[in-house]
């Protein structure tokens, strides 16, 4: 039961860097991104190009990095897959959502364009590197570490904890406390007032796509570090982000990290008494049964 | 010296047009009120002058330039501010951060600007660390006024800044509107309260049925008998 806790805590942290971009990008835009599971599937795979390519042909050699299964190339292919989701994203936004928001399309037009992107990502990924599961390292195995209680946690994981709360307490202080931030936060509160303002919003809403495309490539390239990659995993993720940020409530960014950790641990703890295979539906249940008793999330935030 | 001239503007929501070829002006250190019923037009004129609706036809200009079909980010750096009537504060935001966020396009240092809107609203420095959304009525008024004059506008517009407010605070906000005033603010005043607004006024322009009806000199038009019948309820 501890070790379910731990993969549940593990997973929840990887989904709340998608759920907390999700959810900022909802807050702004007032737009749900199907593509965002996506997103991270392209971060993870863009990272695998970066260490078991480029860097090979760059001739980066690959030193160990203490007890973690991957070494020095993933550490500086991550910061730049995230730059590079980022921009995507962004670039996204460009070609396709904006257009739309300028001939004031309905939100059903615009989550469509999203679940278009969604499949364009996937496929890509998959004319690009096949349809077959692929890790960073093939055949890497490291200990666990036995922590008291009989905990045992990979030292990957570990670091998957580490990485996505530091990151997340970044992100925090940046909203909080610079200009930038703060008139992101602004215009989430009130777009209409936010232009008024002189706050230049479409400025604003790069910064977030930026943001959001970052924080989910991180998100793909950990879970990809803690198990695969496959072309499908961000389809997979799109479940768990949606409850997770309506559980938090939509907008709210610490109930997105809350709601995903929640989300993780519930899953993982059904696996004791269900198939795994039954992860999507417990996943489901949880997010009818929010709906149902608690539209607004249990942190309050947008409807 | 004339700072905004509204020549024949004729604006509205789609294809209906609700200003009907309005013209008004509003010169330096001026407070303007503009009156008239419900539906005449008068937060549409607002709206168009900020650049929030684009006339179908007519001109708009601010110190001789034309502004005309600029949009509102570009307005607010030339020298206009707004504060629309409703939800005109960042709710989720402490009260100094709407402050902030009100000098968002000033590339300065805005400390001095700042304390300068806390000695003129001393209640929003008692308050400045609570969100925005926890404050009164009156509370939120002062605070939109005070993040509209963040950017030191030469121009306020103002859309019914005394909406559903207690009468004791109504005279509050009147208050300090004539202290903006007083500081170099000219204003374009949008309200129902029609008297009191007067009081305060050097011009008022009388609206309805989206046309201009009648302008004068706010102590004229307060006391004339056709107008106090037609427009300010006896």
């Amino acid at each position: 039961m501890a070790e379910l806790l731990v993969y549940g805590i593990v997973f929840g942290s990887i989904i709340a860097l998608g759920s907390i971009g999700l959810s900022l990008i909802f807050g702004i835009l007032r737009f749900a991104n199907f593509a965002h599971g996506d997103m991270m599937t392209a971060g993870a795979y863009v990272a695998l190009f970066l260490v078991s390519g480029f860097f090979n042909w760059l001739g980066i050699p690959d030193s160990n990095l203490g007890p973690l299964s991957f070494g020095w190339r993933m550490v500086i292919a991550i910061p730049i897959s995230m730059i590079a989701i980022g921009m995507l994203a962004i670039f996204l936004d460009h070609i396709l959502y904006q257009p739309l928001r300028k001939k004031r399309s309905s939100n059903v037009l615009l989550a469509m364009a999203a679940l278009g992107a969604s499949f364009m990502i996937q496929m890509v990924v998959l004319i690009l590197w096949g349809a077959d599961s692929l890790f960073y390292r093939p055949g890497v195995l490291r200990p666990a570490l036995e922590l008291p209680f009989e905990i045992k946690i990979r030292p990957d994981q570990l670091f998957i904890i580490v990485i996505v709360f530091l990151s997340i307490i970044v992100l925090h202080l940046f909203l909080k406390y610079t200009q930038m931030g703060k008139a992101m936060r602004a215009t989430a509160d009130h777009p209409e007032l936010a232009r008024i303002t002189g706050i230049d919003t479409r400025r604003i809403i790069r910064w977030t796509w930026g943001i959001g495309g970052a924080m989910a490539a991180l998100g793909g390239i950990l879970y990809g570090i803690d198990v695969q990659l496959h072309p499908g995993m961000g389809w997979g993720f799109l479940l768990p982000l949606f409850a997770a940020t309506i559980l938090g409530g939509i907008g709210n960014l610490v109930g997105a990290l809350i709601g995903a950790l929640v989300m993780g641990v519930v899953q993982q703890i059904s696996t004791a008494f269900l198939l795994p295979t039954y992860k999507p539906a417990v996943e489901f249940l949880i997010m009818i049964l929010i709906l149902l008793l608690r539209p607004q999330g249990i942190f309050g935030g947008r409807s | 010296m004339k700072l905004l001239e509204v020549h024949e503007i004729t604006a509205g929501y789609g294809e209906t047009d609700i200003l009907e070829a309005v013209s008004i002006e509003l010169r330096e250190n001026e407070i303007v009120a503009i009156i008239g019923p419900n539906g005449a037009g008068k937060s549409t004129l607002l709206k168009t002058i900020f650049g929030l609706l684009t006339p179908r036809e007519g001109s708009i200009k601010f110190l001789n330039e034309e502004i005309t079909g600029l949009s509102p980010n570009q307005i607010v750096k030339k020298g206009i501010s707004y504060v629309p009537q409703l939800e005109n504060v960042f709710p989720s935001l402490t009260v100094h951060e709407n402050l902030e966020m009100g000098a968002f396009i000033r590339r300065d240092k805005f400390q001095q600007k700042l304390s300068e809107i806390y000695h003129l609203f001393p209640m929003l420095r008692e308050r400045r660390g609570d969100k925005a959304g926890k404050l009164s009525g009156g509370m939120r008024q002062m605070l939109a006024m005070g993040r509209a004059l963040m950017l030191d506008p030469k121009v306020l517009l103002l859309d019914e800044p005394t909406a559903s407010l207690a009468p004791l605070l109504v005279g509050m906000v009147f208050q300090k509107i004539v202290e903006v005033n007083r500081a170099g603010v000219a204003m374009i005043i949008v309200e129902q309260n029609a008297k009191e607004t007067l009081k305060i006024s050097h011009r008022g322009y009388v609206m309805a049925m989206g046309r201009k009806v009648f302008e004068d000199r706010g102590e004229t038009l307060l006391n004339s008998e056709e107008i106090g019948r037609l427009y300010l309820g006896g």
